[in-house]
């Protein structure tokens, strides 16, 4: 039958953001009311389907969430993979040269820190955002600092970061990129506090990924406790740190 | 007394219908309950104007337990089909703007509690709709945005971002799915209201 209708296809047609937005073809239609009729699972998307759009169309509260937060919330997910893939790669593959994650150097006479491993991390990636709304926001030095920054020459990127980061006390990303400079460069009680800084601004596309960091300077400093709060707070979020946050939160002392 | 129905999906057992036939009206509110989410969605998606899919949506759940006392549905299996064409029926009757009374002056006398969820609990569904929504993963809910908003389809969502149209689906589909869990968590937690109908019997939802 050309209009049969099955869960599959609901999903994979947007059968019921078309229905909803009042686009599907009246034959469509009626196949798709004869199944959510019986289906509580279209029906739900149905639902949801619909009161989002109308949530989203709008808003209660005023939050719009731009399209740079968007990609860079994308940039995170493919560090995530890149993690992900580095964490799992034999140990033998990874190839002469290749620049390490990042661990801070012992300190002579200080005793061994047993959290180092964990504190490791890959430099969070950034991509330059072509904007509807032209300039980034976050101004030139913002953009000179994250071009040396994507060369991984971090000390170079610090000045313009921070300087960028200073002129603008709730610029979350220039404050971010700076914090996580400061670690890459070694400075991690600096970089904390600058991860903090963003977490202080409160809901921005970077609190939760700011967060994550934090936990992992702490690592670095050794303190597994403050990490394990970090982590805590991060996994509470459900987003995409999720994961990351219970799998390190596994590894540490209760 | 049962009124815990199940709330959409698969077809009720045709021992409703009997049952309603028979004077029960407790089964009424199991069929009530049953099909009033589904009945509003169609109301709602033909006719796109809220209230009016709120007043239809209870005009069609009126007139079928009108026609279920009478016995006009019998057959097992039947039950679904005749709810979906009198809301069709009723609703096609609207655009030729045929008169809506007779089925509610029908029932007026012994049905006179809300059967779909009236304003103050849209309203309060859709602010704690918007509290989920701030809850969800900023990219998820950029994808909803620009997908059900702006209508963008997700080739064109994962070109702008980067990913591919295929995670766009799957993050979209399971932003919904948590939207709609957490809404469901919401509604088994709130408060049941109960209502008088007719003859001193109650409905809650």
């Amino acid at each position: 039958m050309e209009h049969m209708m099955n869960c599959d296809r609901v999903e994979r047609d947007e059968i019921a953001e078309r229905y909803a937005g009042g686009t599907l073809p009246e034959a469509e239609a009626e196949a798709f009311e004869e199944h959510y009729f019986r289906c509580a699972a279209c029906l739900a998307r149905l639902e949801a389907v619909r009161d989002a759009a109308t949530v989203l169309r709008n808003p209660i509260k005023s939050r719009r969430y731009s399209l740079a937060g968007m990609a860079l919330a994308a940039s995170l997910l493919i560090v995530f993979t890149a993690a992900l893939v580095w964490r799992l790669a034999p140990r033998g593959t990874q190839t002469a040269g290749t620049q390490n994650p990042v661990l801070v150097a012992q300190a002579p006479g200080k005793p061994a820190n047993p959290w180092a491993e964990l504190g490791r991390f890959e430099p969070p990636p950034y991509r330059e955002l072509t904007l509807r709304g032209g300039e980034n926001p976050s101004g030139s030095d913002f953009r000179r600092g994250m071009t040396a920054y994507r060369q991984g020459n971090y000390g170079q990127a610090l000045p313009f970061l921070r300087k960028a980061a200073d002129s603008n006390p709730r610029d979350a990303q220039s404050i971010f990129f700076t914090g996580i400079a400061l670690l890459l460069t070694g400075d991690t009680s600096t970089g904390l506090e600058f991860l903090r800084r963003v977490d202080a601004l409160g809901f921005t596309p970077y609190q939760e990924e700011a967060r994550f960091h934090q936990a992992k300077a702490h690592l670095q400093l050794g303190d597994a406790a403050a990490a394990r709060s970090v982590l805590v707070a991060v996994s509470e979020m459900r987003g995409d740190w999720e994961a990351q946050a219970r799998e390190l939160l596994e590894k540490l002392p209760r | 007394m049962d009124v815990t129905g199940p709330s959409g999906g698969e077809d009720l057992p045709v021992e409703i219908a009997l049952r309603i036939e028979r004077g029960d009206r407790s089964a009424e509110d199991v069929f009530a309950k049953h099909f009033s989410r589904s009945v509003f969605a169609l109301a709602l998606a033909r006719l796109r104007n809220e209230d009016l899919a709120r007043d239809m949506a209870q005009e069609i759940l009126i007139s079928v337990i009108v026609a279920l006392r009478a016995g006009r549905v019998r057959e097992a299996g039947k039950l679904t089909g005749f709810v979906l064409a009198t809301a069709r029926n009723r609703i096609a009757n609207h655009y030729r703007q045929e008169s809506r009374k007779p089925a509610m002056e029908e029932a007026t006398e012994s049905i006179a509690a809300p059967l779909v969820e009236d304003r103050l609990e849209a309203e309060q569904r859709r602010e704690l709709l918007s509290k989920a929504m701030e809850r969800l993963d900023p990219l998820d809910r950029e994808i909803l945005r620009m997908n059900l908003v702006e209508s963008i389809r997700p080739e064109e969502i994962g070109a702008r971002s980067g990913l591919s149209a295929e995670t766009v689906r799957q993050r979209k589909s399971r932003a919904l799915r948590k939207l709609g869990e957490w809404m469901e968590r919401f509604q088994s937690q709130k408060p049941r209201r109960v209502y008088q109908i007719g003859e001193g019997r109650q409905w809650s939802t």
